[in-house]
């Protein structure tokens, strides 16, 4: 058998220490992406097309963020905290916590911004602002937590949304997750073949963004080939009519009762 | 630049809905008319896109990382309309979803990123493009329309902050919404826009365009030639003198109108003031007694004149939309679509 023998320089120790580089805006771009598509693929976003209907629900929403927005003083406020920390109470603990954060996250934004604004003597409106975030935000992401995003979109249809829309939103929920995995894919491969300093490392964002667009054109024709192999003739209808059901009424009343609520407190006081 | 929620009034944030409802309409109609349905799927991808793009760090100069909207780009690569319904989109899903950007201030949002920054920088970028027709021109009507493009936005945001605290506040002089007013929203929101975001901007739009460019020069031939770009020009100027026309018809108003809404207001008690012709949003502000009777004036004439304002820009859209129709059946049958 013969013998192999190694180049010298394979025997010799190395000390390679990669060049510190600033890549911060892939890294950046990756937690981002990445946590976008955590977010919809949890609540199965890239799911079904046929959810329930959750008007009700919307119209609460719509009728408290409308309320907490035009209230000027903080018993109407308190009333809202109140409700909303009840629902809260029923969340699940991870439930709970995404909405927490995401509320006392867009409070403490907003405080921050305002908080310049007591040197002009408006300290009322520091107060109220953070307030109304901190209540409005927490609204929101009730909603959201509680509900399958499909539903959310397909309710839009009794508020009058054109049908095209809806179909547009749909489409943009499920491409965002297939395009940002194309995204994060190429930047997850920039990121580990650029070891130490990399200077086309800022061109290659472009590309990124280049080929992301590109791609988007192919699946948008591969989307529109599979529409018409179903029957697609160029007019988007969804069939199933809205239906109101027991639970809708409840959150009507509910929207009723809240805006009772407001005219009586905001009229005596 | 997106507005959250609490910072602009809800009868403000009525009136900018009110107003992106003929722009949707238009751009719907458009997208619909101009766009051949094999590429229908692609607004919802285009927004998809677009949602990404806003998620996307830029990197720039000094190690820095800034957000771009894209909206020029967009405009650039879709058309404008078919720009404004992803951005729209995208906003959409933004606020609702990941919570950037107010519901009740979707409509301001809209206003400022979906129309005024897509339209303003395409009619820069195609007045620049006619007048220079070698590459780097291109280059540079791309960068200057989009550069032109965010800071138009960024303006509009600005302002829509800053007449807050002129409209709206109690009897003390405290702010409801906003309480920066044009002096200062005005400065805060343009110096960080016409340095580092309007550069993350222009890095962005030019990179990808050049790269598209290199890439897949064939992509760009389709939108050669198509629309009246005058009518983009006339439109954006009327949108962006909007708020501006909005804040001085207010005080105008303000001026001249006082015993007559005070009159008004004693005799019909709390909800006996309601005006039945206006927008919907704008009646809630009627529902505060407490609300001093000084400050009605200025409230009322501002919503008047918006109101005015907005039926004035519908009935402008409507007869710019016949032109519009003609101008597409005409692409349409040379087109063949």
């Amino acid at each position: 058998m013969k013998q192999v023998i190694l180049p010298k320089w394979l025997y010799k120790e190395e000390n390679y220490e990669p060049q510190q580089d600033r890549d911060f805006f892939i890294s950046k771009s990756i937690l981002k992406i990445a946590h976008i598509l955590f977010s919809i693929k949890k609540q199965g976003g890239s799911g079904n097309f046929s959810a329930q209907f959750i008007t009700g629900k919307i119209l609460l929403t719509v009728v408290l963020l409308v309320l907490t927005a035009s209230a000027r003083n903080s018993a109407f406020l308190l009333c809202v905290l109140a409700g909303e920390l009840i629902v809260l109470c029923r969340l699940s603990a991870e439930k709970l916590l995404v909405v927490l954060r995401a509320a006392l996250a867009a409070g403490g934004v907003s405080l921050l911004i305002l908080l310049p604004s007591i040197w002009l003597g408006q300290q009322q409106a520091l107060l109220l602002i953070v307030g109304k975030t901190i209540l409005t935000v927490m609204a929101m992401s009730l909603l959201v937590t509680t509900t399958a995003w499909h539903s959310l979109t397909g309710s839009l249809r009794f508020f009058r949304v054109p049908q095209l829309l809806i179909f547009i939103f749909d489409l943009t929920l499920k491409y965002i997750v297939l395009l940002g995995e194309v995204c994060l894919q190429m930047l997850y491969a920039v990121k580990l073949r650029s070891v130490g300093k990399n200077r086309q490392k800022k061109r290659v964002f472009a590309g990124i963004f280049g080929v992301a667009f590109l791609k988007s054109r192919e699946m948008s024709e591969e989307m529109y080939q599979a529409m018409c192999c179903r029957g697609f003739t160029g007019e988007y209808r969804l069939e199933n009519h809205i239906k109101l059901r027991r639970y809708d009424f409840f959150y009507f009343i509910l929207a009723i009762f809240l805006l009772i609520l407001y005219i009586y407190i905001e009229g005596v006081l | 630049m997106h507005i959250p929620e609490n910072y602009l009034s809800p009868s403000t944030c009525a009136v900018m809905g009110a107003v992106m409802l003929p722009v949707w309409r238009m751009a719907l109609q458009k997208v619909k008319a101009e766009i051949p349905k094999e590429q229908l799927p692609l607004l919802g991808i285009g927004a998809a896109f677009s949602f990404l793009s806003m998620m996307f760090n830029v990197p720039l100069p000094g190690g820095t990382t800034g957000h771009a909207v894209g909206g020029t780009l967009l405009a650039v690569l879709f058309g404008p309309g078919a720009a404004c319904l992803a951005i729209t989109v995208a906003l959409f899903i933004q606020a609702v979803f990941f919570g950037d950007g107010g519901i009740l201030a979707f409509g301001a949002n809209c206003f400022n990123m979906a129309f005024v920054l897509p339209f303003t920088g395409y009619f820069v970028y195609k007045q620049i493009k006619k007048r220079v027709s070698s590459e780097r021109g291109e280059y540079l009507a791309i960068a200057i329309g989009s550069y032109i493009g965010i800071n138009a936005a960024a303006f509009c945001a600005a302002v829509e902050f800053g007449i807050q605290p002129i409209f709206f506040h109690n009897a003390a002089g405290q702010a409801i919404y906003c309480p920066y007013t044009l002096s200062i929203s005005i400065p805060a929101m343009m110096i960080g826009h016409l340095t580092l975001f309007g550069l993350a901007e222009v890095v962005f739009t030019t990179a990808i365009y050049g790269y598209l460019k290199k890439t897949s020069a064939g992509l760009f031939l389709e939108h050669k030639g198509k629309g009246n770009f005058s009518l983009y020009g006339l439109l954006t100027v009327l949108i962006l003198a909007t708020p501006i026309g909005l804040l001085a018809d207010g005080t105008a108003w303000g001026e001249w109108a006082p015993e007559e809404i005070v009159k008004v207001a004693h005799n019909g008690a709390n909800l006996g003031y309601i005006p039945s012709g206006l927008e919907n949003g704008s009646s809630f502000e009627a529902f505060f007694p407490d609300y001093t009777v000084g400050t009605l004036p200025d409230l009322f004439g501002y919503i008047l004149s918006a109101v005015i304002g907005t039926a004035l820009l519908i009935i402008i859209f409507k007869v710019l939309s016949s032109f519009v129709k003609d101008k597409v059946n005409y692409g349409k049958s040379s087109g063949g679509v």
